[in-house]
């Protein structure tokens, strides 16, 4: 991508918009701002403070998280979270359905929707990009897995057949699998980095600088113009938490997620802060509950001694500032499947934690973990636990490029992650389905399979949603998890901006609401 | 001249090309990694080999040198492995940012030092100890520290400064001057520590040589010695000290990129080498490569002008 | 930090000047009483061992002291560290400064900050321990091969290393994080490497130097072999640099590793100092001191290496020289009252001259005692006297370019009536050049090598005369053509080094008669030129005295000279002028014994010695 620092071409940009805006609105404005119905007053330009930068916005490449803020804004997704409940909601398909088995689900689209290039957003576009995802090596591929074909029945009609239910689908369409692009631009190489979509505003090849800021203008000529009252987006990648709060200060950014201590700094006539309980989950993973390498983890009441040992309100309190929520599940929270009466299952008992791994006769075992810059707060802690139980905890340090691979590879039985949320049935399947990424030795046994049996087979999310408690409360009791607590964080908005959306919801530009 | 340059610059090639060659080498058990990071946590050995194969890691490491060498040769130095961008144009783009704060940094680190260290040497007594503390002080000082300070103080309560982020030159010369104010400053404190008592010393030693005896028994005024011949003669080492500080401001800047959100050469290369993006390494590793020869070049073709004995016919 | 610096020579002990002056111009100047002072204080202070001098040092054991207790408090820190570094109290989190059992306070982990601090120091003394060893091993090696072996070897190495120096620094240590995994060790190890041709440069030049010594040649030609000649012989001379060398060294390993550290490279159960800044960086806001502490520690270990090398040069290889204020003017231990009389006739007038330099021991040497000396208009003396017998110095006085060193204790110098001692340079400056002009010995070394030749002359001229560049540059022109040099717009636009010493001595004089002084002062002119250009340089100047009717104070120790040119003699001893008269009186009639003994030692074709060989010993030195 050239970055051309052209001013002229910047106001030529800006006069279209303005000049579009006009035509549509039929209103005369001011040059900054696009009339919308709602607000009385106008919306600002946003800046939002985002900890990480997209790599590749090839539709085949998109990552979940922080980069949703920039791809989401330009590409539109099939469907959507809703903000506050966290359900799944139309969003440029209008409505979809399965058929009895879940083995077709039909689309259908809304009508005038166009890319920014002018092309019609058509079913043709839809099944064109999902066949080339499902085709092309990358991080989206492995969401088609189960998709043996897509086609388009109409001009707003899509059809995706599958070899058998995916569960994880319908909430996989609200993220990058979910993504349209225009299949003209397929061999486009700009493609990853200044794509055409359908999305509610465009990259300013003028004022972005890969990596470092990216500029979002809106595009006058989207469907859905009122959902997104910024005129203008500007995603300020800032990795290092000093310099986030010193743009905030200075007013450089006006969304920012800002550390719990910093915030209580702020002047608060100046800012909002809204503070999400549960925007990730950290915990310990116990891989090998099945005790294939490692026997010890493979008993029930060495993986209970290690819930009982871990201090949960001492390390939320005490590393993260009392910001979040203790856990003994996995679950979002704000999902259908969090049973608040399962936490609370594993107190904090670390002698009950030690006569446990007596009794199971595996005191002074010595697990190896691996420790990334992920695990650094909490490493003396879990190292002070597990010792707590007679047990020895050995951190061996892995580059970040080898953190994925080491996963997978066996060498280790435990892990301690941090990750976000996805949905209740992708996060079901990663912690405990025998292929979930989250289960790398691959357990499972005759009371997990027929929980996945009925979910595999469940087409209405709605009615199986007892058969996932069941699987949380089985796998609370089995402890193949040590899960530690829900991270949360303060969003620090001003000018009028406030934080509307659940903690895991996919960070776009919805969950930002102008005025309340 | 022509032809020495040329020579020095056939002979930057060739190392660099050892250099690249040594790096390669090192990285080749990498391709792996880099395949799975790109997949994320849904890596199977098949879709790994699969785009091992697609990109040609699967090949011997010579093999996928020789064909990285002959495109380079070109001018095409490949894309990112995760981002698809061009290579040589971001690492240009992504120095030039960096040089916009060094060079700045540099200039005023000499004139600073220089001045120093002359006004040391040339009056003694408590402007000398005044010197040797301020070269002390810029030890001590954290650098880093300086830097919150200044933006605490500037950026966010006088608003005069930005806390963070760059404005190329090219599009406001005001702005970019204010968004590298704090970063140089830093710099050329840690710069000036170093060089002041350098300048100090050659022109200690200047001063005390016959022909600057001589010169006083012409009647030419201290003023005249001092700046126009001690100086200039202590200038050769100094210009050597300077070419080496030069190459330091990259590793320090790399530092202080981090902590300013500036999309530098030293951040870029950081992140690559964090994710093992490969064609990136090459390209960057190239670029230091060359950028070490030229300035060398340039001092010693500086040398020549302020010292004739060393001049190259 | 640099590494450490390899363009200096490593020392500039009074000895080196002289050879490196010798390797510019060619020739060895005789050694003057200023270097023969710094000659005995040199050897008075290596009569004392180097533990000694290093021991008398307050810097050296100011820093040895503060590097130790922090070195010792690290290995210690097992057992003086409150917990161990990884240690984390949930409840202790970002605890303040002062809680019990957390002295310093406490990390964003809970970790405690005094406790790590005294662990990080260990670290520091690793990193510091494997990148100076390994760039000393590698480098030293490198040299010492490079710089004894042929031509050959020294090609090799002096392309291996090029090539290392071509690594871009740092960043091949984050390049090629990947590889070492970030293990601060294989990380130091590297840098080690790459540090090395620094140390490699100043051994080569080093060993270079001295290859070709009579000693070296001599350990040869005894049947020494190469190895024993190397190690016994050739590394003596290198382990002063090196040790220098190794404090900066040891500075830039710990800043490197903690700037690394600071990014996240490396293991994070490692402490170090860069590790603490950073998680202190990012609580800066909150607890501001827990960046505090580990900037603090390192910088003062950073900044006592530093001093540590400064100290280490001064001991081992001679006081560095201190600077002075620049035009001061001499240093005069009591201005005399002006004391007029019988003598203002005179055009120069030195009344009971008395220089002395400092000892090593405080007190004062005096190396010129109450010298006395006149000149009239158009006359010429010759001052003679042996190396070191302070003839020179007494012309400096005079000219008031004494070293900063020197200090006058008594006496008067007058010109023309005027007290000269005393004077600043700026009210020196009207005489200089304009009515005392100076004739240096060594013509090379007193020319500005960076210049031209042309120009120096004429900016002289115009200091002294005001006049235009353009006229200025006639003038001179016109001059160099006086003094006899054939070619002299070519000789106006070289450089010093591209002319020869004959004709550098020329300029020289021409410079120094440019403005037509009255007094001209010729230090020694012919003893730095072959035999055949001496009798035309005196020939030259003894025609220009004619032509200007310059008073001349002659300095030399040759009388052959003195019996060509001058009208009357002052024969100097150890600081003393012991006899004077006209030339006839002292060549036929000499009174004091020394005189007599000068004037037998000069050896005569046509006199057949008959004296006995003189035992080496004896004589001033």
């Amino acid at each position: 991508m050239s970055i051309t620092h052209s001013r002229r071409l910047r106001t030529v940009v800006t006069a279209a918009a303005v000049a579009a805006a006009l035509l549509l609105t039929g209103c005369s404005g001011t040059a900054e701002t696009s009339k919308t119905e709602g607000p009385a007053k106008t919306a600002p330009a946003i800046s939002i403070a985002s900890t990480s930068a997209p790599n590749s916005l090839d539709p085949a490449q998109l990552v979940d998280g922080a980069q949703v803020f920039v791809w989401g804004s330009i590409y539109d997704t099939l469907l959507a979270r809703d903000p506050k409940t966290a359900e799944v909601i139309p969003n440029a398909a209008e409505s979809w359905k399965y058929n009895a088995e879940g083995t077709e689900l039909t689309f259908t689209l809304h009508k005038g929707m166009t890319f920014s290039n002018g092309h019609a957003v058509n079913a043709d576009a839809v099944a064109k990009t999902m066949l080339r995802t499902k085709s092309t090596p990358g991080i989206v591929q492995p969401k088609y897995a189960q998709v043996t074909d897509v086609t388009a029945v109409d001009d707003l009609t899509v059809k995706v057949t599958f070899s058998k239910f995916d569960p994880q689908f319908i909430f996989n369409m609200s993220l990058g699998a979910g993504a349209i692009a225009d299949p003209a631009t397929f061999s486009d190489p700009a493609l990853a980095t200044n794509p055409v979509g359908s999305g509610p505003y465009t990259l300013d090849t003028a004022g972005t600088v890969a990596g470092t800021t990216y500029v979002l203008k809106k595009r006058a000529d989207y469907w859905n113009s009122k959902a997104f009252p910024y005129p203008t987006a500007t995603i300020r990648v800032l990795a290092d938490a000093t310099a986030v709060f010193n743009a905030v200060q200075a007013g450089e950014v006006n969304a920012a997620s800002v550390q719990q201590q910093l915030v209580g700094q702020l002047d608060k006539s100046k800012f909002t802060v809204t503070e999400l309980k549960a925007q990730a989950i950290g915990f310990l993973n116990i891989m090998d509950r099945g005790g294939q390498k490692f026997p010890a983890l493979g008993d029930q009441r060495v993986r209970q001694a290690i819930n009982y040992a871990i201090d949960r309100q001492g390390i939320l309190k005490g590393i993260y500032a009392g910001v979040g929520l203790v856990t003994d599940q996995v679950f979002n929270p704000a999902g259908a499947v969090n049973d608040k009466s399962l936490d609370g299952t594993y107190p904090y008992d670390p002698k009950k934690g030690k006569k446990l791994v007596e009794e199971a006769g595996y005191a002074g075992e010595t697990f190896k973990i691996p420790s990334t810059f992920l695990t650094t707060q909490v490493e003396p802690t879990l190292t002070q636990a597990f010792a707590d139980i007679g047990l020895k905890l050995e951190w061996v340090p892995v580059p970040p490029q080898q953190a994925q691979s080491v996963l997978q590879s066996g060498e280790y039985g435990l892990t301690f992650q941090l990750t976000g949320y996805n949905s209740d049935p992708a996060d079901a399947f990663y912690h405990f389905d025998p292929n979930g990424y989250g289960n790398p030795f691959h357990y499972t046994n005759d009371t997990l399979k027929g929980f996945f049996d009925k979910i595999d087979s469940t087409v209405n999310f709605k009615d199986v949603v007892p058969t996932y408690k069941k699987l949380n409360e089985y796998a609370v009791e089995q402890a193949y998890e040590a899960p530690v607590l829900f991270i949360g964080g303060n969003w620090v908005t001003s000018d009028g901006i406030k934080y509307i959306a659940y903690g895991g919801a996919p960070l776009t530009l919805r969950n930002f609401a102008f005025n309340g | 001249m022509l032809i020495y340059i040329l020579r020095r610059l056939g002979t930057g090639v060739v190392l660099a090309l050892l250099v690249t060659l040594i790096t390669f080498l090192l990285l080749g058990t990498s391709f792996e990694d880099v395949a799975r990071t790109i997949l994320g946590p849904s890596a199977t050995p098949q879709t790994v080999a699969g785009i091992m194969s697609a990109k040609g890691w699967d090949r011997p490491v010579l093999v996928q040198y020789a064909d990285w060498l002959w495109h380079a040769l070109r001018g095409d130095f490949g894309v990112s492995v995760y981002t698809s961008l061009p290579v040589a144009p971001s690492v240009l783009q992504r120095a030039a940012v960096t040089l916009s704060m060094i060079i700045p940094a540099l200039l005023l680190t000499a004139v600073i030092a220089v001045s120093l260290g002359v006004w040391a040497a040339s009056r003694g007594g408590v402007a000398d100890r005044i010197a040797q503390g301020i070269s002390l002080l810029g030890y001590l000082i954290p650098g880093l520290l300086l830097a919150i300070a200044l933006v605490v103080l500037f950026a966010v309560q006088l608003k005069w400064l930005p806390a963070t982020g760059f404005t190329p030159i090219t599009e406001d010369p005001g702005k970019w001057a204010r968004s590298i104010a704090i970063p140089v400053i830093v710099l050329t404190i840690g710069g000036v520590a170093n060089m002041a008592a350098q300048v100090r010393g050659r022109m200690i030693d200047e001063l005390r040589r016959d022909y600057v005896r001589t010169l006083r028994t012409r009647g030419i005024s201290s003023r005249s010695i001092v700046l126009g011949h001690a100086l200039r003669n202590a200038g050769s080492p100094a210009l050597t000290v300077m070419s080496l500080e030069f190459i330091q401001m990259f590793g320090a800047a790399l530092i202080i990129e981090n902590v300013f959100a500036l999309p530098g050469y030293g951040s870029y290369a950081f992140n690559a080498s964090l994710q093992g993006d490969i064609p990136v390494i090459l390209g960057v590793t190239v670029f230091g490569v060359f950028l070490v020869i030229i300035v060398n070049l340039i001092t010693d073709i500086a040398n020549g002008w302020l010292n004739p004995k060393a001049r190259v016919r | 930090m640099t590494a450490p610096d390899e363009t200096s020579t490593g020392s500039t002990r009074p000895g080196d000047r002289v050879a490196s002056d010798a390797v510019s111009t060619g020739r060895v100047a005789r050694p003057s009483t200023e270097l023969l002072q710094a000659v005995q204080a040199a050897e008075a202070s290596e009569r004392t061992t180097v533990l000694r001098r290093l021991l008398r040092d307050p810097q050296a054991m100011t820093t040895i002291v503060l590097l130790l207790v922090i070195l010792i408090l690290g290995l210690l820190a097992p057992i003086i560290a409150l917990h161990g570094p990884n240690e984390a109290q949930l409840s202790m989190v970002n605890a303040p400064v002062g809680t019990p059992g957390y002295p310093l306070g406490a990390d964003e982990s809970g970790r405690d900050i005094y406790s790590r601090l005294l662990y990080s120091v260990q670290t520091a003394a690793v990193s510091a321990l494997i990148g100076a060893s390994v760039a000393l091993v590698v480098g030293v090696t490198a040299g010492l091969i490079g710089g004894y072996f042929g031509r050959v070897t020294q090609g090799v190495t002096e392309w291996l290393f090029s090539l290392v120096m071509t690594f871009p620094g740092v960043l091949m240590l984050i390049v090629l994080m990947p590889v070492t995994k970030g293990a601060y060790q294989a990380t130091m190890l590297i840098f080690g490497v790459l540090l090395s041709p620094g140390i490699y440069r100043i051994v080569r030049n080093l060993v270079l130097g001295v290859k070709n010594e009579l000693y070296v040649d001599a350990a040869r030609v005894s049947g020494l072999g190469d190895l024993r000649i190397l190690g016994r012989h050739v590394l003596f001379v290198v382990r002063g640099p090196i040790i220098i060398a190794a404090a900066f060294l040891c500075g830039s390993a710990i800043a490197v590793q903690s700037g690394l550290a600071f990014l996240g490279v490396g293991s994070l159960q490692v402490p170090s100092f860069g590790a603490m800044i950073s998680s202190g960086f990012r609580n800066l806001y909150i607890v501001p001191t827990q960046f505090l502490w580990p900037s603090l520690s390192l910088g003062i270990i950073t900044a006592s290496l530093v001093l540590l090398g400064n100290a280490l040069r001064d001991v081992l290889e001679g006081s560095q020289p201190k600077p002075a204020k620049v035009g001061a003017g001499q240093r005069v231990l009591a201005p005399e009252a002006a004391d007029g009389g019988a003598y203002d006739s005179r055009l120069l007038d030195i009344q009971d001259l008395s220089i002395a330099y400092p000892d090593p021991n405080g007190g004062l040497n005096e190396v010129v005692r109450g010298v006395s000396l006149d000149l009239d208009k158009g006359q010429i003396l010759g001052l003679v006297g042996e190396s070191g017998s302070g003839k020179s110095q007494t012309a400096f006085a005079t000219l008031g370019v004494l070293p900063n060193e020197a200090m006058i204790v008594g006496g008067s110098i007058r010109f023309a009536g005027r007290e000269l001692i005393g004077l600043t340079d700026a009210q020196m400056a009207p005489l200089r050049g304009k009515e005392i002009a100076y004739i240096p010995q060594e013509p090379m070394s007193n020319l500005d090598p960076s210049y031209r030749v042309g120009s120096q002359l004429v900016q002289g001229v115009r200091a002294t005369l005001g006049i235009s560049q353009r006229e200025a540059r006639e003038r001179v022109l016109a001059l160099l053509a006086r003094v006899g040099i054939a070619d002299p717009q070519r000789t106006f636009d070289s450089y010093p080094h591209q002319i020869s010493g004959g004709m550098a001595q020329r300029v020289l004089i021409a410079g120094a008669v440019a403005s037509r002084p009255r007094l001209l002062i010729a230090d020694e002119p012919t003893t730095a030129l072959d035999v055949t250009v001496q009798a035309e340089i005196l020939d030259l100047l003894r025609d220009l005295q004619a032509e200007l009717d310059m008073a001349v104070l002659l300095v030399t120790h040759n009388f052959g000279v003195v019996a060509d040119i001058c009208d009357r003699i002052a024969v100097m001893q150890s600081g003393r002028i012991v006899e004077t008269g006209t030339v006839e009186e002292i060549f036929r009639d000499p009174q004091h014994e020394y005189t007599m003994m000068l004037l037998g030692s000069i050896l005569d074709e046509n006199v057949v010695r008959t004296d006995a060989p003189v035992d080496a010993a004896g004589g001033k030195s």
